[in-house]
């Protein structure tokens, strides 16, 4: 009987590590060839992981919610049948070896000098393998400037000599940095930062025994991954947002109108679409608005496909899938996308690339509306568009006050790469489609 | 085992190093009207580049020149005695066999003063030049390394069954490098077809032969190695058309290489007219009624007007860009040359 | 896939691609019908014959500059300097040749080659069987230097480096020629030069390794993990150019990093790397960059043990650089 090693294998690009979600056997069960065994999450996607092999599980590895790396061991297993067993385990190889009972390979001949050992010592580890791709993810904690201080070894220097903790100093140097003075500053007078979303100040909370007035929840999964994307959006873009207000008239009447027939071709129409397709067609002429930012060689990247980021909410969380190819696809086309999207979210079966590529974003921004919001940007795009439920209200039309049908819109923007004039001038752009949609036949290819 | 003395087939040498001229129109028969005249020209272009490089390295324009005067013979016809399709490795001085090979004197003209229009966009010295169209290889000016890299392309060629073979020149004193050595060893075991040429003018700069070896000359080095050994005057196109060719034939044949020695005067030939391989070589051609002074004016005034243009051209091209220093360092830019350049 | 110790592997690399691509010739001192001193290229010689796999004289200097004619024709040719330590009176082609054949030539006469040679001690050796030179070719314009580190490594970097179109240095440490083993695909596939290798992460401490010194470099880390140290290990697989993204991604997440590598410390591989770390991450330093080497002596026989990077030696530098 040969034992025999699991490794959680290399899932997608750029996929490091996952979480386990689930064990779906435990040690001693029998289990088949392709039986689903646990479930991992890698960066967005929920996988199930089927045995290649058929055999009796020993030993199952990690517990629910722990971040294994790739290529680590998950499950040991007693193979069903001998020869089919891959190879034995390196390090049962290593302690067998060990005793230098290695099999006899032809000696080195008489020219060669040294003493080339079959094993070394600490040899048999599953690190001297392949590497791990490793995408380095960074949020920003509690009360802090930032994670990852810059400053020059002396200035280290003098934050440790004066026990200051060099992520909660404001910087004011070259480069972000923090320099002496700020040092010397802290000191005296300790500010904390003010951050957007969460505000912290002061130290972390004291760890108080468990008793009846609080609860530990282990923060896992789905909720850590978008708390860092949150965090890592808020730190490097440089938020602003533009609210406006659109005259839905004609884009209501529009959509009844094409209620029926869409209906008829089997697709059940929203305002999403449209408002997608007017974004797509914006978007190609303000191209500033679907860059992004290449930090590591200093280029901003203007793409020249348009995919559009739709946010849904899910029972598990956030997710943004994404529509491809906006600009070239029907209202009805991207409808039935939709659908399909929201379907998949739903029922926790979207694929991983139906989550990755998107230019620009949209959310939509609750069923009851709101008067203002300021949505946070899908790092690492340059802006997104929040869109407010329509609603009934008093407007001035030609020197009456008239019931209108109002949808706001708040979008937020980099200002790093995106000036106020720019944005506005695109925001306006989406509603002049949205307001007079004809004009949209005028741009249709 | 071959001895140099049973395998040359060279017209016996003079003790002065000239050749009896019964002998000398012997050789006619491997030459033809079309070769012969050919040779001619080529020797006569090769003198005059010569001689205008060595005035630009005195005036400073360019930064060396290595000086072949008198050995045109040896250099053209050597080459002339090789195929196409064969492989010429110079030394620092063997830029004719590149002219004679179909480079263009505007391109040795760039070349000479490393001018953007340069191949070696400026990297290379100007001697010795190469002409990668006709396969004359880029050689350095460290002494005997083009040996072993000959003698590789010429086993290559036998590998892969090719009629091929590959020339090289050199000068005695690179008989006493270490490339000589293992590559003439290489080129023994191997059964290469190689020619390797070494000049025999007496000197290696300022070392004369006694001290450079104290072998009976060079050409016996090749018994050490299992190859051929041949003498030649170098001075004699004839002659040296002839031994080169048989020694080819006999590499491609699978008889292994040949070490030729030829000899070849350094003094100043227009001191010595009879000695003078370019005036031999006109001697010859008016022998067989292929040239007169009339001819002979005509090709001076072609040849002037063509090394005028060329050098003129040169002059007045640019300097390579910054940039191109970058360039093919590596078949493409890695990261620590696109920062150094100034692009990452 | 199949289990593979690195001698296998290399072997399994150069039949495969000695298949595939009827360019390629391998040369070398006892290549062909002894295989190779450390059976490297065993059984070639009986595939494909006199003509690819070649039994040359003893001379190096005619090793190379014979490849390089080959190589100037358009064959592919895979010489071998049987010790590294013999690599020297083939220096001058390799340097003044090999490496400046492309360059100086505007592009028209690549000389392409990979040149391999076992590299490193701890084999009872001495001062002739030991040697790590990677410096005095990463120092040299125009030459690409690799080393792998187990055998799934050895044959991706091997096919890519035949397949890369610049001369290539590909050193084999010899002290895990047996003893490193794991899975090997195969069929044909290649890692990709200039890439390092994140062998574990870690937040502590980056440590850069290649070779043989890796698994010092993983048994120290082991041992810092005891004392609460979470060491980082990154294996730089390609030498030069090295994957200079990568070493600072880790840097810049850890804040201290170690250099380890057996040849000796001064204008060692090291001192490049922390000189690049210095230009490209010096505000994010915690402790002063440290290398853990060989020391600026020759390599010794009896001593040899206390003269290489081993654990002891590069734990004690872990926790001093973790506790700066």
């Amino acid at each position: 009987m040969a034992r025999w090693e699991f490794k959680l294998p290399d899932i997608g690009e750029g996929v490091t590590e996952g979480e386990i979600v689930a064990w779906l056997v435990q040690p001693g069960d029998v289990v088949k060839e392709d039986q689903p065994t646990i479930e991992v999450m890698t960066d967005k996607a929920t996988v199930t992981i089927t045995a290649p092999k058929a055999g009796t599980v020993v030993e199952t590895r990690g517990k629910v919610g722990e971040i294994v790396a790739v290529h680590s061991v998950l499950l040991v297993f007693e193979l069903s049948s001998p020869g089919e067993a891959v190879g034995p385990a390196p390090s049962a190889d290593a302690s067998h070896a060990r005793n230098g009972h290695a099999p006899k390979d032809d000696g080195p001949a008489a020219t060669a000098v040294g003493d080339i050992k079959e094993t070394l010592p600490g040899m048999g580890g599953a690190d001297a393998g392949v590497g791990l791709d490793v995408a380095v993810a960074v949020g920003a904690g509690a009360g802090y400037f930032n994670e990852k201080p810059l400053a020059t070894p002396a200035t280290r220097k003098l934050a440790r000599e004066m026990s200051v903790d060099l992520r909660r100093v404001s910087p004011s140097g070259p480069q972000g940095r923090v320099t002496k003075t700020d040092v010397e500053g802290f000191s005296r007078a300790p500010a904390a930062p003010s951050s957007r979303g969460t505000a912290f100040a002061g130290t972390a909370l004291a760890r108080t025994p468990r008793g009846p007035l609080e609860e530990r929840v282990p923060f896992t999964g789905m909720r850590r991954k978008i708390s860092q994307k949150m965090a890592q959006s808020t730190r490097t873009a440089a938020h602003f947002t533009f609210v406006e207000e659109c005259d839905a008239t004609a884009l209501k009447a529009l959509r009844a109108r094409l209620q029926a027939p869409a209906e008829a071709a089997g697709v059940r129409l929203s305002f999403l679409p449209f408002i997608v397709k007017a974004t797509a067609a914006a978007l190609k002429k303000h191209p500033m608005l679907n860059t992004t930012l290449d930090e590591s060689t200093n280029e901003l990247v203007f793409r020249k496909y348009f995919h559009i980021g739709i946010a849904m909410a899910t029972e598990a969380g956030l997710m943004v899938p994404v529509v491809k190819d906006a600009d070239r696809k029907t209202v009805l086309d991207i409808a039935r996308d939709i659908e399909r999207l929201s379907a998949d979210a739903k029922a926790g079966k979207v694929k991983l690339d139906d989550l990755q590529g998107s230019t620009f974003t949209v959310t939509s921004l609750g069923a009851r509306g709101g008067l203002l919001a300021t949505p946070i940007i899908n790092f690492p795009e340059v802006a997104i568009l929040g869109v407010h439920r329509m609603k009934q209200k008093p407007v001035v039309k030609d020197g009456q006050i008239v019931i209108g049908e109002v949808m706001l819109l708040s979008l937020s923007f980099d200002h790093r790469i995106v000036d106020g004039s720019i944005g506005a001038s695109f925001a306006y752009e989406i509603i002049r489609y949205l307001e007079t949609p004809d004009l949209l036949w005028m741009e249709m290819a | 085992m071959h001895t140099p003395a049973a395998s040359s087939p060279a017209p016996p040498l003079r003790e002065d190093g000239s050749v009896d001229p019964a002998v000398d129109r012997a050789c006619a028969d491997v030459l033809s009207d079309e070769l012969a005249v050919a040779l001619y020209e080529h020797m006569v272009l090769a003198r005059a580049v010569d001689e205008r490089l060595v005035a630009l390295q005195r005036e400073g324009a360019i930064a060396s020149h290595a000086s072949a005067a008198g050995q045109e013979a040896l250099i053209v016809g050597a080459a002339a005695a090789m195929q196409d399709a064969d492989w010429i490795f110079p030394s620092s001085r063997e830029f004719a066999a590149a002219l004679w090979r179909g480079m263009p004197l505007v391109a040795y003209a760039h070349h000479a003063f490393g001018t953007r229009g340069d191949a070696a966009h400026g990297q290379s010295a100007p001697d010795p030049p190469f002409w990668r169209a006709a396969r004359v290889a880029s050689a350095s000016p460290l002494v005997g390394t083009q040996i072993p890299h000959a003698v590789g392309v010429a086993w290559a060629a036998r590998i892969q069954k090719a009629d091929v073979a590959a020339l090289v020149f050199f000068g005695e004193g690179a008989t006493s490098s270490n490339d000589f050595h293992t590559g003439l060893n290489f080129a023994g075991v191997t059964r290469a077809p190689v020619v390797a040429v070494c000049r025999n003018d007496g000197w290696a700069t300022s070392t004369p032969s006694s001290r450079q070896t104290a072998s009976a000359g060079f050409a016996i080095k090749a018994l050490a190695y299992g190859l051929h050994g041949a003498r030649v005057d170098g001075g004699d196109v004839v002659a040296v058309l002839r031994v080169v060719r048989e020694a080819r034939a006999r590499a491609v044949a699978g008889e292994g290489g040949t070490l030729v020695e030829a000899m070849v005067s350094r003094q100043d030939p227009s001191e010595k007219a009879d000695t003078d391989p370019v005036a031999r070589t006109r001697r010859h051609l008016e022998g067989r009624g292929l040239w007169d002074p009339a001819r002979e004016e005509r090709l001076s005034g072609e040849v002037r007007a063509d090394l005028d243009r060329a050098v003129a051209g040169a002059m007045a091209e640019e300097k390579p860009s910054r940039d191109a220093l970058f360039d093919h360092v590596y078949a493409e830019l890695p990261w620590h040359l696109q920062e150094q350049r100034g692009s990452r | 896939m199949t289990q593979m110790n690195m001698v296998q592997a290399i072997n399994a690399a150069l039949r495969h691609e000695m298949r595939r691509d009827a360019r390629v010739v391998v040369l070398g001192e006892d290549v062909g019908k002894v295989g190779g001193v450390f059976r490297v290229t065993q059984g070639l010689w009986d595939e494909f014959g006199d003509d690819r796999v070649v039994d040359t004289p003893l001379s190096e200097g005619g090793i190379v500059g014979t490849a390089i004619g080959m190589a100037l024709y358009g064959l592919l040719p895979v010489p071998e300097i049987q010790f590294a330590d013999f690599i020297y009176p083939a220096y001058d082609q390799i340097v003044s040749e090999l490496a400046k054949l492309r360059w100086r030539s505007g592009g028209e006469y690549p000389a392409k080659l990979v040149l391999r040679t076992p590299v490193g001690g701890g084999i009872r050796g001495g001062l002739y069987h030991s040697q790590s030179p990677e410096s005095l070719f990463i120092h040299v314009a125009g030459l690409k230097v690799v080393c792998a580190s187990n055998p799934h490594d050895a044959k991706g970097l091997l096919l890519a480096s035949i397949r890369d179109p610049d001369p290539v240095l590909f050193f084999e440490p010899k002290r895990i020629y047996r003893a490193a083993k794991g899975e090997v695909p195969e069929g044909d596939y290649t890692v990709p030069l200039g890439r390092a290798a994140v062998v574990r992460t870690g937040e502590d401490v980056t440590l850069l390794a290649w070779g043989a010194m890796l698994y010092e470099a993983i048994a120290a880390a082991d041992e810092a993990k005891k004392q609460g140290i979470d060491c980082e290990i990154v294996d730089l697989r390609t030498l030069w150019p090295v994957d200079i993204d990568t070493v600072v991604a880790s840097v810049v997440k850890t804040g201290r990093v170690i250099v380890v590598h057996e040849a000796p410390k001064t204008c060692g591989f090291g001192a490049e790397l922390i000189a690049l770390v210095n230009e490209k991450a010096f505000l994010y330093l915690e402790a002063p960059p440290a290398r853990v080497c060989g020391y600026d002596t020759p390599f010794p026989y009896t001593l040899e043990m206390d003269y290489l990077p081993l654990a002891h030696r590069i734990l004690p530098v872990i926790v001093a650089t973790a506790r700066y």
